[in-house]
């Protein structure tokens, strides 16, 4: 870059130079050798022009004193005062006729360079494409990240919405059958709250009618929390008791009495 | 004399104040001046504020509320968003949408349409750094659209195919791997990098195979004869007479499709497009070939 930029502002002094003054042929045959040997920007056109041919075109000129080099005449018209990497872009050359960066030695640059300039930037296209050994690891990298073909992911779907369409079946045939009992289930809860109530209503009259036998047996109004009340809802509650037990005793008796009568009378359904 | 003064002086200390507190001179170093600060605030803390982590500028860390139930870790989570950053996302574009497109001259009917022409249009883009992987064909405006064409998207809802299909023309669902999108959105962009056209890759997971191998939906993978016995199923589910491809003009262009290895229509992959000189560079190894075309 500094080296470059450094070029072109002795070249605009030698210009001036030779601007200001009418030169014998001689001394414009020496510039050109000091131009081409300076110039780096324009090195490839430099390499072009043979210094031989520059100096015949030069005595031409001398001789016609009419028709000047081109390329001088381009940089004597270039009052644009852009940076030679500027002019370039702006002519749709790449920037750069040298590298100065590690960048440019890579080859994603290259690419680039030869994407945007074609054939003009001078990259063998050779190396646009990968190099044998990225390939294989291109290979590697899908035989690695995409094992499947499309057959077996296709099939493998496949069973998967079999699955869910199973399991789907499943679930509702469960909700089914369960949903035929519910209305089963819901007597059956009805049926047990009823029970409930019935029973806490059979104690309930239970107890009252404990406590009014106990206050008949007093004969008078008596405290519940009292004491004599106490032993007396006890020893009734348990002559209760007693009388339950015997009657469910008598009960089972009673059962078993019939079951054997009957198997007594006719001993053939046995 | 020496008497006189001796007297005189006695006399004059006699007169003169007793030592007090009052009059005597302070102790060397009983008081300290104040201190000249340096800098353009006196030395002052700048700006950092009076003790604590203010002044350490050792800030806590984002989120940290001193001991408090952060408001980042206050509410249960989001499953809502799990996975978010891996979906894929189908920009719509609707028949109506389409149809102007086409009134307008912005896409060629006689051409096969597919995502680099809409994206040509320069009324839709997609971004595929956004995971947006193409085009969902909606079927917003299907009883207005008139045009015959042959589009390929990479979604598209049944009455949208029907739509499509009703007037003549033809209808496929591709799938672009994210590598061959950045291609097919803006090729020039690609072209200008230099590098060779890429493969289309084949879906990557199940679903999406098992979506783009369905002739119900148009898939590209799809078996063509049984695509055309679903163009034919669609059209007695909607009820509309399905136009003979065969007996129409524009036959060989509604018939054109893209291998599923292809990008561009016309280009093949491991191609250089050469802008600047407008030139087709195509590899000649043999190893480059056959990666190319497998």
């Amino acid at each position: 870059m500094l080296s470059s930029s450094k070029n072109m502002a002795s070249q605009g002094r030698l210009i001036l130079f030779k601007k200001n003054n009418i030169l014998p042929c001689s001394f414009i045959s020496n510039f050109k050798q000091i131009h081409l040997s300076s110039s780096l920007n324009f090195a490839q056109e430099a390499k072009e022009l043979d210094l031989s041919e520059a100096t015949e075109n030069v005595q031409l000129e001398g001789d016609a004193n009419e028709t000047v080099d081109q390329e001088y005449l381009e940089r004597l018209r270039n009052k644009s005062r852009l940076r030679p990497q500027e002019h370039n872009l702006l002519h749709g050359k790449p920037p750069y006729s040298e590298k100065f960066i590690p960048y440019h030695d890579t080859i994603r640059y290259k690419r680039k360079l030869y994407g945007r300039y074609g054939e003009r930037s001078d990259v063998d296209p050779a190396i646009l494409w990968p190099t044998k050994h990225e390939l294989t690891e291109m290979i590697e990298y899908e035989r690695v990240a995409h094992p499947d073909t499309l057959q077996i992911m296709v099939s493998r779907h496949k069973v998967k919405l079999e699955k869910e369409a199973e399991e789907m079946k499943r679930r509702e045939n469960e909700i089914n059958s369960r949903v035929a009992k519910l209305e089963q289930w819901k007597a059956e809860v009805v049926e047990r709250a009823n029970k409930k109530l019935r029973e806490a209503q059979a104690a309930k009259e239970r107890k009252e009618r404990l406590v009014e036998e106990v206050r008949r047996y007093f004969g008078f109004k008596v405290d519940p929390r009292d004491e004599r009340f106490k032993e007396m809802l006890e020893k009734k509650e348990k002559e209760e008791n007693k009388r339950i037990k015997e009657e469910k005793k008598k009960a089972k008796q009673a059962k078993i009495l019939a079951r054997l009568t009957a198997t007594a009378s006719n001993p053939n359904t046995q | 004399m020496s008497k006189n003064i001796t007297e005189y002086a006695l006399s004059m200390l006699r007169s003169l104040p007793r030592v007090s507190l009052s009059n005597i001179r302070d102790n060397p170093r009983a008081y300290r001046p104040t201190k000249r600060g340096r800098g353009q605030h006196g030395g002052d803390k700048h700006g950092a504020g009076n003790k604590g982590s203010g002044q350490r500028q050792n800030y806590m860390r984002l989120g940290y509320e001193t001991g408090n139930n952060p408001f980042y870790l206050r509410f249960p989570l989001e499953p809502y968003y799990k996975g978010q950053h891996l979906r894929r996302e189908y920009p719509p574009i609707t028949l109506h949408q389409l149809q102007k497109l086409i009134d307008t001259n912005r896409l060629d009917t006689s051409e096969p349409i597919d995502l680099t022409a809409i994206c040509n249009s320069g009324l839709f883009t997609i971004l595929p750094e956004r995971r947006q992987y193409g085009f969902q064909l909606k079927d917003e405006g299907a009883d207005i659209f008139k045009a015959k064409v042959n589009i390929e998207v990479q979604w598209a809802s049944e009455p949208a195919i029907a739509a499509i299909e009703r007037n003549g023309g033809v209808i496929t669902v591709a799938y672009y791997d994210i590598h061959s999108l950045f291609a097919a959105v803006n090729p020039i962009k690609f072209f200008r990098k230099g590098e060779p056209i890429p493969r289309r890759m084949i879906p990557y997971t199940d679903e999406l195979a098992a979506y783009y191998s369905d002739p119900a939906n148009r898939g590209y993978l799809a078996d063509p004869e049984k695509v055309s016995w679903e163009r034919f199923v669609l059209s007695q589910k909607y009820g509309y007479v399905l136009p003979c491809l065969e007996n129409d003009p524009d036959y060989e262009m509604l018939i054109q499709r893209k291998d599923p290895r292809q990008i561009f229509q016309g280009l093949e992959p491991g191609w250089i497009i050469n802008l600047k000189d407008k030139k087709i560079l195509k590899p000649k190894s043999k190893e480059l070939n056959e990666f190319y075309s497998s």
